[in-house]
């Protein structure tokens, strides 16, 4: 059975924001966020920019801190420990970020951001590095040659699969991987999906594959998170989140995809710097185009569809049948 | 109306010249939306520079005829370009926040647009800004006059970006890449904004894009261009639905879209060649074609098909392989 490597239970992150208007406030970026990777799952997690994937990423990173909630790896509570006993978390929970060329130190050689890595990850035997790198380079599908290259000689391609490599190098066995084929050619962006996924099998990776493509997300991932700003509104099966997406705005994530020859509904240009959070309305009420009373008058809790489909909407629990069956927009 | 006839451009590096793009062709009709598609590094931003006019000291057109309405833009001089800039052709950037003058309102760039290329002054100029506004979607266009342009969206830039674009009824407008930096969402509405002014105007669209599958859904032509070559270029239907030249199929097959989950994605290998990497004779995909032959290594010749579609590969020459 499918065992669990990390478990978030209600994350919640927020950053101050000076507003004139409003006088100093708080913008949620995470709200009450709970979800668990298995061993050897890729869990993809969509949302538009600035919903709060990036940051949801860092976090699990320990790039940032969260206000609340609870991070266990390997059963063990990570969020909690000291810089010094992280330590030796920092290597098995690695990511890889979308723009490849700010990733990399342009005034370093290849070899050199490699060997530095591995320095500061505490291996320090020339050898050993060396054997590590090599074994590497091969499995990204890349040559020795690189090594004594800078990262402008290098093409789009060629740096994402860097800095994979970057973050395989402590062998982590849990990887966030943020946007990383945003920045890419289609056809390069197939080369380094296949990659990830034969990395994945071969090394028996977790991986939390960001990103804000729902194509690519079906293609990658075992399950999916939908987020809206900063909140989960779906969870499920690829499939089902991909088929049968229950959320409005998993509906509308989908028919914003270009094969979909459907117009969306025009609610209006959103801001989100307008939309101000309050606490007892649903989060997608301002753009949903089934909003009513209900929608506005508390917020709907994160509840099951069928088996591991769970969907955050008033009108679910209201009539199951009628909007599962009900063709998306 | 805009035909673009063997247009050949040099760019002169370390005191030699390569040549960017070789015999690019492709034809825009009177209200029609053509798509320019490619990976990056295949000569689409330079072929909108070259329209525009808009080429860098040590690039420059050496062949080739760009007909616009009878004109060639080719040869005009830099002067000339002025009045048909803005006016008969325009363009939009991929990146709205460096198209915009992050020091000054949104109204006062609007209405500067407006101000080179109309006679509208005072309070006609003003009600001029907040009509276009609203047609590009602004609901509140009094307010978003006033801000600056950190104050909005990518998606509000990229509509004011738009509003400027065709402020003085421009025939031609050239996007070149206008949502690539947006959200999934953001991006299918400006793009149908794009088609809808298109419609309601009359005027003709370029878009260039690198993802094929936006350019299938909003353009009714397009010509797909590899390494500074036309490869192939046609009714977006036809083309979609039956690619010829190895180089469009493969894009195609590397879309994710429903891909059966348990096998890999269909890739091409290799990169596009660099200037100086590009074979000097034979075709430009030779090296990651898996069709390749020997006669790929000689002229490649541009095939003219019945329906008007010209795909420039062996494998169509008469003779030649049949399709498979």
């Amino acid at each position: 059975m499918a065992e669990p490597l990390l478990q978030v239970y209600n994350l919640s992150k927020s950053y101050p924001v000076r507003d004139q208007r409003r006088g100093k406030e708080c913008f949620q970026a995470l709200n009450d966020i709970s979800f668990t990777v298995n061993k050897g799952e890729i869990l993809g997690l969509i949302g538009e920019s600035g919903c709060g994937k990036t940051t949801l990423g860092r976090i699990l990173c320990r790039l940032d801190t969260p206000d609340d909630g609870t991070i266990l790896f390997e059963g063990v509570q990570i969020d909690s420990l000291k810089e010094k006993d992280y330590r030796k978390y920092r290597g098995r929970i690695q990511m890889v970020f979308q723009d490849p060329s700010s990733a990399l130190n342009p005034q370093f050689r290849v070899g050199e951001i490699l060997h530095e890595a591995l320095r500061s990850a505490g291996i320090r035997k020339p050898l050993a590095q060396k054997d590590r790198i090599n074994l590497l380079l091969g499995k990204v599908g890349l040559t020795p040659a690189l090594l004594s290259r800078y990262p402008h000689e290098l093409s789009g391609g060629q740096k994402q699969r860097i800095c994979i490599l970057l973050a395989l190098l402590t062998r982590p066995s849990f990887l966030v991987a943020d946007e990383v084929v945003s920045a890419l050619d289609l056809s390069v962006q197939a080369q380094i999906l296949n990659l990830i996924r034969g990395l994945q099998k071969e090394l028996g990776l977790s991986i939390l594959f960001i990103s804000h493509d729902l194509n690519v997300i079906r293609y990658m991932s075992d399950r999916v998170l939908v987020m809206y700003m900063g909140e989960i509104v779906e969870s499920g099966t690829a499939e089902d989140i991909y088929y049968h997406g229950a959320h409005p705005y998993t509906q509308l994530l989908h028919s914003a995809l270009p094969e979909q020859h459907e117009s969306l509904g025009d609610e209006g240009i959103t801001d989100f710097s307008d939309l101000v959070l309050q606490e007892d309305r649903c989060i997608f009420a301002p753009r949903c185009p089934y909003c009513s009373e209900t929608c506005l008058n508390g917020k709907p809790a994160l509840s099951e569809l069928s088996k591991d489909h769970l969907v955050r909407c008033v009108r679910l629990w209201q009539s199951k049948v009628e909007a599962v069956s009900e063709p998306s927009r | 109306m805009l035909d673009v006839r063997n247009l050949c451009v040099d760019v002169r590096l370390h005191g030699e010249n390569y040549p960017v793009l070789e015999n690019v062709y492709f034809t825009v009709q009177n209200g029609e939306s053509l798509g320019l598609v490619g990976e990056s590094g295949c000569g689409k931003s330079i072929t909108a520079a070259s329209i525009l006019g808009l080429l860098r000291p040590n690039v420059h057109i050496s062949r080739g005829v760009i007909d616009w309405n009878g004109r060639d833009l080719s040869r005009i001089r830099p002067k000339d370009y002025q009045s048909l800039r803005g006016r008969e052709l325009s363009m939009i950037f991929q990146d709205s926040l460096s198209s915009l003058n992050p020091l000054m309102r949104v109204g006062k760039q609007l209405s500067e647009a407006y101000q080179i290329h109309t006679p509208l002054r005072g309070e006609a100029l003003r009600r001029a800004c907040l009509e276009a506004l609203e047609q590009v979607g602004f609901i509140d266009p009094e307010a978003t006059m006033k801000r600056f342009p950190h104050q909005l969206s990518g998606g509000q830039r990229q509509r004011i970006v738009i509003a400027m674009a065709i402020a003085a009824g421009p025939q031609l407008l050239l996007a070149d890449e206008p949502t690539t930096a947006l959200d999934i969402i953001t991006q299918k509405k400006i793009l149908a904004l794009l088609k809808s002014i298109q419609k309601q105007k009359n005027m003709s669209l370029v878009l260039i894009s690198h993802d094929i599958g936006i350019i299938g859904e909003h353009c009714e032509r397009v010509a797909v261009m590899y390494s500074g070559w036309t490869v192939e270029c046609g009714s977006v239907d036809e083309i979609m639905r039956d690619p010829l030249h190895p180089y469009t199929r493969a894009l195609i097959q590397s879309m994710p879209g429903t891909h059966d989950k348990n096998s890999p994605l269909p890739t091409i290998e290799g990169r596009v060649p660099s200037l100086t990497e590009r074979p000097k004779r034979g075709c430009m995909f030779y090296e990651r074609c898996p069709k390749r032959c020997a006669a790929c290594r000689g002229e490649i010749p541009v095939i003219r098909l019945e329906s008007g579609r010209r795909v420039k590969c062996v494998l169509y020459a008469e003779g030649g392989e049949s399709r498979g």
